[in-house]
């Protein structure tokens, strides 16, 4: 899939989710694997950064988390 | 309800038998009732002589070269993705998703959950040496092991680390297989 699932953990760390291709939509695979009670945003493949140097000081405001929440 | 005693039915022309019509039909076979016809060779519920067997316990069981007939375990999900760059995933089965939660520690989610959290975790990771800035061709290999929040019937997560240290490192060909 070309899309990107992100949400921010209780400790305000990042977590990009990768759908795979299992018949559900990224929609679905949102509210099932995003962890329950987080915010999360659905985006193109291409807005996420792929220089990983930095990973773990990825931030994203929480006003951007404005898709659905994990289930 | 109609029944037709016989003692054997045996094709007229060609042949195949057709049982049922082109719409929605079951045939039903009681219990006690064996498909005696593949008799040691093929499908039976006997699994103590015959190749293959779905026991009343839905077991699927066979010889395949184990020397004896035994229950086969499957593998319940499965993944290869590259963890390099912007982590995608290549192929998959059983999987509805990978979390990547930082350099080397990911999550893997099971579109169908497994039924207890004490299956066999198969990991393997290595680099390769067309990236610039990898350690060439080094297969780590290694699998870091969380304290906590590794195996749920629902996902696992994992960290993957050079064996020298306890740091985390990226790779580009991340495999895992659930077998249960």
């Amino acid at each position: 899939m070309d899309k990107r699932i992100i949400y921010k953990n209780t400790d305000g760390s990042i977590g990009i989710i990768i759908p795979a291709n299992c018949g559900l939509t990224v929609e679905e695979i949102a509210r099932k694997d995003v962890p329950t009670g987080l915010s999360y945003k659905i985006v193109d493949v291409s807005e996420v950064p792929s220089d990983r140097t930095f990973r773990g000081a990825w931030t994203i405001d929480d006003s951007e988390l404005t898709d659905g929440v994990g289930e | 309800m109609s029944k037709i005693k016989v003692n054997e039915i045996v094709n007229r022309n060609g042949s195949s038998i057709t049982i049922g019509d082109a719409n929605t039909s079951t045939v039903a076979i009681n219990s006690g009732t064996k498909l005696t016809g593949f008799s040691s060779t093929g499908i039976d519920d006997n699994a103590t002589s015959n190749a293959l067997t779905l026991d009343s316990s839905g077991n699927l069981q066979f010889n395949s070269g184990y020397g004896s007939v035994a229950t086969a375990y499957g593998c319940r999900a499965w993944v290869n993705f590259n963890g390099v760059g912007t982590p995608a995933i290549r192929d998959s089965g059983n999987v509805s998703s990978i979390i990547d939660h930082n350099v080397g520690d990911y999550t893997v989610n099971f579109s169908t959950s497994m039924t207890d959290a004490n299956y066999s975790a198969l990991i393997t990771a290595n680099d390769d040496t067309s990236t610039a800035g990898n350690t060439g061709g080094y297969a780590y290999g290694s699998l870091v092991a969380r304290i906590t929040n590794s195996y749920s019937t629902s996902s696992i997560r994992f960290n993957l680390g050079y064996p020298a240290n306890t740091s985390n490192y990226d790779q580009k060909f991340i495999n895992v297989a659930i077998i249960r």
